[in-house]
């Protein structure tokens, strides 16, 4: 990547690539979770283990709808904040961080409906169920942070093509935990 | 970022506490991993005291620690003292001493950058650290005492059901910070190294210390975070009452499983044993090339190698779980990979040799401590095959020849790879040279007591003595080992004793040894291409780069009168600087910016 482009191009290129080195150790921490729960799936004769209560499916989905879109719309976003559209990409910002907190909302909708019906810590899925998503939230409410961090800029239109570091580098980030997600609600609700 | 951009002095918090500047990152990690192991040494006195001499009081200090039961060490504690030797010495020794010091001085240093590329991160990591040594060294002080499971925290040793108190979660708290702190300082090396490389330096012009340093902060980058989700698991069982570790702890609910820490703890755990010692590796190849005045024999066949090593290191884990189950096929699979990883390691510990092989070598200290290194780490490798096969491993796990293996790989090759690149650098960090009387002392005291020790404890081991029992008196069939442990007990305190020449000199040089020379050991890499002391800033102009680092007793250029060449001077016949950036394809660097 020791591309011969402008000094702005190189500084983007070097904040990016900090990025992308600590997205693959995130990746290793939430694959080793997920490694976790596939080995202790595994050893169960079935799974969910016997008597675990109903996950509702139908939050599920509408989170990961929800999610998938914010990623949708920031990446739109990015792609014009690339061409110039400063406007564009300050109402994408906001759409994104709307979703994310809509997200959160859900999410917190889901762990209640889980504990009405009876999933605890003490149970094996549902310790698992609640690791997984807990620190997936968690990472949610940084990255949430790390776009609110973006708002003062994109508001006074300083972010431009050629000064993008920090937007591609939390766009990476809220991407990541999309990926993420994906993956948790196909290992968790789906398979 | 210029020079100018740093006129503005920083106050005395600015400079020495909350700095930003690597050079210091690097002093504050040198202090904090030496009193990591200056407490982790003393730990293994007081282990070893008792192994020689179980039941009777610890002279002179027996008392003050041990109050409740007269001056001798109850075996709880015992067992505690080799947890904290081994969690200490790894994570807040040799992690902070040899990548969190050498790392952040070295690498730009060596590559010729300003500094760090994300100078912030780079001091989030040293303070993560530090916070992590207090719930480390605090966690000894708790009620119930401090972690006793081994550094391993195999569940259900480290479980409620084996350790209730608080001392073992607090250093479920602390591995978890220490990891933190060693993965920020992964993404600053790895993106430094990748664009902040001074013009002109290609990958293969870097120093080996470099490549040891870099693939480190690769594997860190990767594989700390796999511990870091074990002790995320190993944190709910202990608080939130998960059962993520427990056998068979509900039939209806589903059941926990032991072993699957084991899996995720060693994941990690083998890329870690080559965290600690890449660098090492990385020290040792450049000083025997500097001290034995020619250039490293096979420089891009070491530098593959230790990446090779590097790659194989992620898929040989299963090696240090033969005993506990693992399908067959898996544990031959696992066998062969790791007796694989002997292949590139042996042929750069033979470029090692072919290095001094014919050189004009030059005794100095760090000389000395990097044949240390070669001796130590050869009798660890080869001992190492034996674990590597299922056949022997079965008989000998879990007994002293693996202490004495892994003491000899990685903890002695580590710190005396240390020792090599500090008594090195040191004229660079502190602008005065370590004694180099003193230093030799300290040379042949270690290297003496160190193979005694541990290949003492090889021998033991292949008797059949057990790695963590209290009292071998009890056992019969061990009991005619005690002369032995005697003797690697006097050693070992020898050791401990050989220590004080360099803590004397250490102090004694850093205030007012003698004042160093520019180019002290007359070799070419760029830290030397600066003043001493270095300013802020390291470099007043970044220099080009237009050779190798180890251009020694070259006949071409043979008419300078002098028998090395830095990697900094354009000679008659090198490329002019914008040639040679537009051959290596490496143009100025530029920092990071928002």
């Amino acid at each position: 990547m020791t591309s011969n482009g402008s000094p702005a191009g190189e500084d983007r290129w070097t904040s990016y690539l900090g990025m992308v080195v600590a997205v693959a150790s995130w990746g290793m921490l939430f694959a080793a979770l997920l490694l976790s729960y596939v080995l202790l799936r595994v050893q169960q004769p079935v799974w969910p283990p016997l008597g675990s209560p109903p996950l509702p499916l139908g939050l599920a989905v509408a989170n990961t709808a929800v999610l998938l879109l914010s990623s949708v719309v920031l990446s739109w976003g990015g792609r014009k904040l690339g061409r110039g559209g400063r406007e564009e990409f300050h109402v994408a910002l906001q759409w994104t961080i709307a979703l994310g907190i809509v997200f959160l909302g859900l999410q917190l909708r889901l762990w209640q409906a889980t504990h009405a019906n009876g999933l605890g810590l003490t149970h094996i899925f549902g310790g698992m169920f609640y690791v997984l998503t807990w620190a997936h939230a968690a990472h949610i409410v940084a990255g949430l942070g790390a776009l609110l961090w973006l708002v003062p800029g994109s508001r006074q239109r300083t972010y431009g093509p050629e000064r993008r570091a920090r937007v591609m580098m939390v766009s990476l980030f809220w991407h990541f935990l999309d990926v993420v997600w994906v993956v948790m609600f196909v290992a968790i609700f789906v398979v | 970022m210029s020079a100018d951009a740093h006129h503005h002095e920083p106050g005395f918090v600015g400079k020495y506490i909350f700095s930003m500047d690597h050079k210091m990152i690097a002093k504050q990690f040198l202090w904090l991993g030496l009193v990591g192991l200056a407490v982790g040494g003393l730990m293994a006195m007081l282990m070893r005291w008792n192994l020689a001499n179980p039941g009777e009081a610890v002279p002179l200090v027996g008392n003050m620690l041990f109050p409740d039961s007269g001056g001798v060490i109850p075996p709880d504690a015992y067992a505690s003292l080799f947890t904290m030797h081994g969690t200490i010495m790894i994570f807040f020794a040799i992690t902070p001493l040899l990548i969190g010091c050498f790392g952040n001085f070295c690498i730009p240093l060596m590559i010729g950058a300003r500094d760090m590329v994300f100078p912030l991160l780079n001091m989030l990591s040293f303070w993560t650290a530090a916070l992590a040594s207090v719930f480390m060294f605090g966690s000894i002080f708790v009620p119930l005492g401090g972690a006793a499971s081994g550094w391993t925290a195999y569940p259900t040793l480290s479980t409620n059901v084996g350790l209730p108190g608080l001392g073992m979660t607090m250093w479920v708290v602390a591995i978890f910070l220490i990891g933190t702190s060693s993965i920020m300082g992964a993404v600053n090396y790895i993106t430094t190294v990748i664009r902040l490389r001074a013009p002109g330096m290609g990958y293969f012009d870097m120093p080996l210390t470099v490549w040891g340093l870099w693939l480190t902060a690769i594997l860190n980058a990767l594989f700390v975070p796999v511990i870091a989700a074990a002790m995320v698991l190993l944190f709910f069982d202990r608080v939130f009452g998960t059962q993520f570790f427990a056998a068979g702890s509900a039939v209806v609910d589903g059941t926990g499983d032991p072993i699957l820490y084991q899996h995720l703890f060693w994941i990690f755990g083998h890329p870690e044993v080559y965290i600690l010692i890449l660098p090492a590796w990385g020290v040792v190849s450049d000083l025997l090339s500097f001290f034995s005045r020619k250039p490293a024999y096979g420089y891009k066949i070491t530098a593959l190698g230790m990446t090779a090593v590097t790659v194989l290191s992620a898929v040989v884990y299963g090696h240090h779980m033969f005993s506990t189950g693992l399908s067959p096929l898996l544990g031959q699979s696992f066998m062969v990979l790791t007796m694989i990883i002997s292949v590139p390691a042996e042929i750069f510990f033979l470029n090692w040799l072919h290095t001094i092989w014919k050189g004009r070598i030059r005794m100095a200290t760090p000389m000395l401590f990097s044949l240390g290194v070669v001796f130590v780490f050869g009798l660890g490798g080869l001992t190492g095959l034996y674990l590597a096969s299922i056949s022997t491993d079965l008989y000998l796990h879990d007994t002293y020849f693996v202490v004495g293996h892994f003491h000899l790989t990685m903890a002695a090759a580590a710190f005396l790879g240390f020792f090599a690149g500090l008594y090195y650098w040191f004229p660079k960090f502190t602008g005065r040279m370590l004694n180099e009387n003193l230093g030799k002392i300290h040379f042949a005291g270690s290297i003496i007591t160190i193979t005694i020790v541990f290949c003492g404890m090889l021998l033991q081991g292949w008797a059949g003595m057990h790695r963590r029992i209290y009292d071998h008196s009890v056992y019969t069939y061990l009991q005619h080992l005690a002369p032995m442990t005697n003797i690697i007990t006097h050693s070992a305190l020898t050791l401990g004793f050989f220590q004080l020449f360099f803590v004397v000199n250490f102090f004694r040089s850093w205030f007012a040894g003698e004042k160093a020379p520019e180019n002290p050991w007359q070799v070419g890499t760029l830290e030397w291409a600066t003043s001493n002391p270095i300013p802020h800033g390291n470099f007043e102009h970044i220099p080009v780069v237009f050779r190798g680092p180890h251009e020694f007793n070259n006949p071409d250029y043979a008419h300078l009168g002098r028998d090395w060449v830095a990697q900094w001077e354009q000679l008659p016949g090198d490329p002019s600087p914008e040639e040679r950036i537009a051959s290596t394809h490496v143009p100025a660097p530029q920092a990071a910016h928002s």
